[in-house]
């Protein structure tokens, strides 16, 4: 499996690290606290320890005199104890032992650390934690007393926990390491996967394939179908595009046939300069129309293209739906038709984004008139705006009583330039619904054409709004 | 009126000129945005032809640069751009209008004059009247040889715009733009429809037909051939 990335520098793996860092650093803080409160502990337990002999031994000078003094000394400094612990020394006030283990030494006052007389009796292993914390104090007659502790069993306590704490922080360390490596690794794969499709993908230009998915609906599944959305959502452009050039280049293909055709006409056939003017009128009449298709084509694209939605504003329907009705009734009635309007007063586009109600209007113009175009002499259409109710929004319905859509073509209609086998020869450039289409996409308008029972019913609802989907490979599973 | 016209296409530029110059009119063709710019600049127009695709200064800057010296000379875009983002841009850069090429001679010619007229007008007069015709705006009347006209809004504003350019050939685009304020071309005949239905009642009954049809082109309000 090839590495794209080299370990090291994946994010994951810098988590790892950090997260190490920051748990060794924290770790240190907690052992090294908790080093400081045993040490503290001990050191005070010691210190009570000697205090408490010294008082002792004061009430014991008040009571029985230095001679009694001496001979508690002198008896515990010549017990037989194996590992001794507590080391004493009396001195007189002239510098020399009357009684203790300790050498004679000058006095002072005050906690002191004094090395062990008796060095040799340990294990040579031992002899370093070995050590004495002393006391010294005066007596009254200026006896010096000191009472020393030896701090063996701190020290060892002390060393055993910097090993813990080293072991420790090397063992978090290494964890660390190992786990980043581990997970990264895992990590890798899954985006590795991912990776190494999307590559071949581009590379080979297949837009139909998708990236496998896993089934356990974990984020890599879901980034997985996201990708795969995406792929959809290029696939179906592409395949629009290559609709849309197809049916240009033969939609386009055949007025220019008969322009050229008409003009060849005239220059083989025409005697007059009537004729001429004829043909050129002609020719000219050709060329609008055609100049027409391409600039409705053209206004279709920038459409789709959302290029529109700079002009956005609020729009009021009412207004918007009032206008088409005062503009096409009489033309309805001049061509034998009726056109009625049933318009809810005060009824706005919802939403925070607005609309553009040009673009609006010319969008129910062109159902208008295709109503009008497709429907006998005395067919009625009736155009009305109904107001957002709890469940819905605002909604727009253009129904006539004509002949209709037949279910299977419905959704084709939208279609650039197509037409319906009856209404070939009729006028028109088959470009008008996909206008429609086009402008109700862009104001997330839900387009649906309906039976009328009978007629035509095509129904506008505004405020939709499209969650995205996710899809899965054809051979995998499906996440909803 | 004395005319500019900022067009780099050899053949449209003589096309517009010759056109123009056969109304009566005086041009002037300047090749590209800078010579085009210092002869407005220092000569008094009547109007400004600018085309927005020029080489060196493009017909935007140039017209926003006359704009801001304070001149109110009208200026009528020629664009291949056709968009509507781009006439927007045209109209609120400092243009009076924009035309989009490949456009109808006639088209010109009309909207030309209208902005000719426009800007000749001094106050906006109250009361629009030709031959036994009269509107009064304040009181927003109409009548003919006396006789009060009935008219429905729609109508009203055809007719209003009709008297505004009295004697000037009119076209199918203009009034939509004016009066239904869109650009789109419905494909059924909108304007014709609601204008037959107003000049019926303007008309019929009078004996002069004050509005007449200009084939292929629009309509012209005058008293008389």
């Amino acid at each position: 499996m090839p590495w794209l990335i080299k370990p090291y520098m994946t994010t994951t793996f810098r988590l790892m690290l950090l997260y190490a860092t920051t748990l060794i650093v924290v770790g240190g803080l907690l052992f090294g606290g908790m080093d400081w409160l045993v040490d503290s502990q001990m050191t005070r337990d010691l210190d009570k320890s000697v205090l408490e002999r010294i008082d002792q031994l004061r009430l014991t000078d008040a009571q029985e005199g230095i001679k009694g003094v001496a001979l508690i000394i002198t008896r515990r400094t010549s017990e037989a104890v194996p590992m001794r612990y507590f080391y004493y020394l009396l001195q007189a006030p002239d510098g020399h032992r009357i009684a203790g283990n300790l050498p004679e030494m000058t006095p002072w006052t005050g906690w002191r650390e004094l090395p062990l007389p008796e060095q040799g009796n340990w294990p040579e292993d031992e002899q370093s934690r070995h050590g004495l914390l002393a006391m010294g104090t005066r007596l009254d007659d200026g006896i010096f007393l000191v009472i020393a502790k030896d701090i063996f069993d701190l020290n060892v306590m002390k060393d055993r926990l910097h090993l813990s704490i080293a072991a420790g922080a090397l063992f978090t360390l290494a964890a660390a390491v190992a786990g980043g490596i581990l997970i990264s690794a895992v990590f890798r794969r899954r985006l590795d996967a991912i990776a190494n499709i999307s590559r071949e993908i581009c590379h080979e230009g297949n837009l139909s394939r998708r990236i496998p998915l896993r089934g356990n609906n974990d984020e890599f599944d879901h980034l997985s179908g996201h990708i795969n959305s995406m792929l959809e959502r290029i696939e179906s452009l592409m395949a629009g595009v290559r609709q849309v050039s197809d049916d240009i280049a033969h939609d386009l293909r055949t007025p220019l046939t008969r322009l050229r055709r008409r003009l060849e006409n005239a220059r083989s056939h025409a005697e007059s300069v009537r004729d001429y003017e004829i043909a050129v009128e002609r020719a000219i009449d050709e060329s609008d129309t055609l100049l027409t298709t391409i600039g409705a084509l053209l206004r279709i694209a920038q459409i789709e293209s959302h290029l529109q939605r700079g002009n956005f504003g609020p729009v009021d329907l009412s207004a918007v739906v009032l206008t088409i009705v005062e503009t096409f009734a009489p033309v309805a009635e001049d061509q034998g038709r009726t056109l009625r309007g049933i318009v809810a007063p005060t009824v706005v586009l919802p939403g925070g984004e607005g609309g553009d109600s040009d673009l609006l209007i010319q969008m129910l113009a062109n159902l208008v008139e295709n109503g009008l175009r497709h429907t006998p002499p005395g067919s009625t259409i009736l155009l009305s705006l109904e107001p957002a109710t709890g469940t819905r929004g605002p909604q727009i319905v253009v129904a006539d009583d004509g002949p209709g859509i037949p279910a299977a073509e419905r959704q084709k209609v939208f279609q650039r330039f197509y037409r319906l086998d009856a209404s070939r020869t009729t006028s028109g450039n088959g470009l008008g619904l996909s206008l429609v289409a086009a402008v109700a996409k862009l104001h997330r308008i839900d387009i649906r054409m309906e039976d009328n029972h009978p007629g035509l019913r095509v129904v506008l609802c505004f405020g939709g709004a499209r969650a995205p989907r996710l899809t899965g490979s054809p051979d995998g599973q499906i996440i909803p | 009126m004395k005319i500019l016209v900022i067009e780099d296409d050899g053949e449209t530029a003589d096309d517009i000129a010759h056109t123009l110059q056969k109304r009566g009119h005086w041009v002037i063709v300047a090749p590209d945005g800078n010579s085009g710019l210092a002869l407005g600049m220092t000569m008094a127009f009547d109007l400004l032809i600018v085309d927005r695709r020029l080489p060196g200064l493009d017909g935007l800057s140039l017209v926003r640069t006359i704009r801001d010296k304070g001149s109110l000379m009208p200026v009528l875009f020629l664009s291949a751009l056709s968009g509507i983002d781009d006439r927007v841009a045209g109209l609120n850069g400092g243009g009076d209008d924009y035309l989009s090429k490949p456009f109808a001679v006639a088209e010109l010619i009309a909207r030309v004059e209208a902005l000719g007229r426009r800007a000749s007008l001094g106050t906006v007069p109250s009361i629009l009247a030709v031959a036994d015709l009269v509107m009064d705006l304040v009181a927003r009347t109409v009548s003919r040889a006396g006789r009060p006209i009935e008219l429905l809004p729609r109508e009203w504003q055809l007719l209003e715009f009709l008297l505004r350019h009295s004697g000037q050939v009119v076209t199918k685009s203009m009034l939509l733009e004016h009066v239904w304020g869109t650009r789109f071309d419905p494909g059924t005949s909108v304007v014709e429809t609601h204008v037959s239905r107003m000049r019926k009642k303007v008309d019929e009954g009078f004996g002069l037909d004050l509005i007449n049809t200009v084939r292929g082109v629009g309509y012209c309000l005058r008293a008389g051939d």
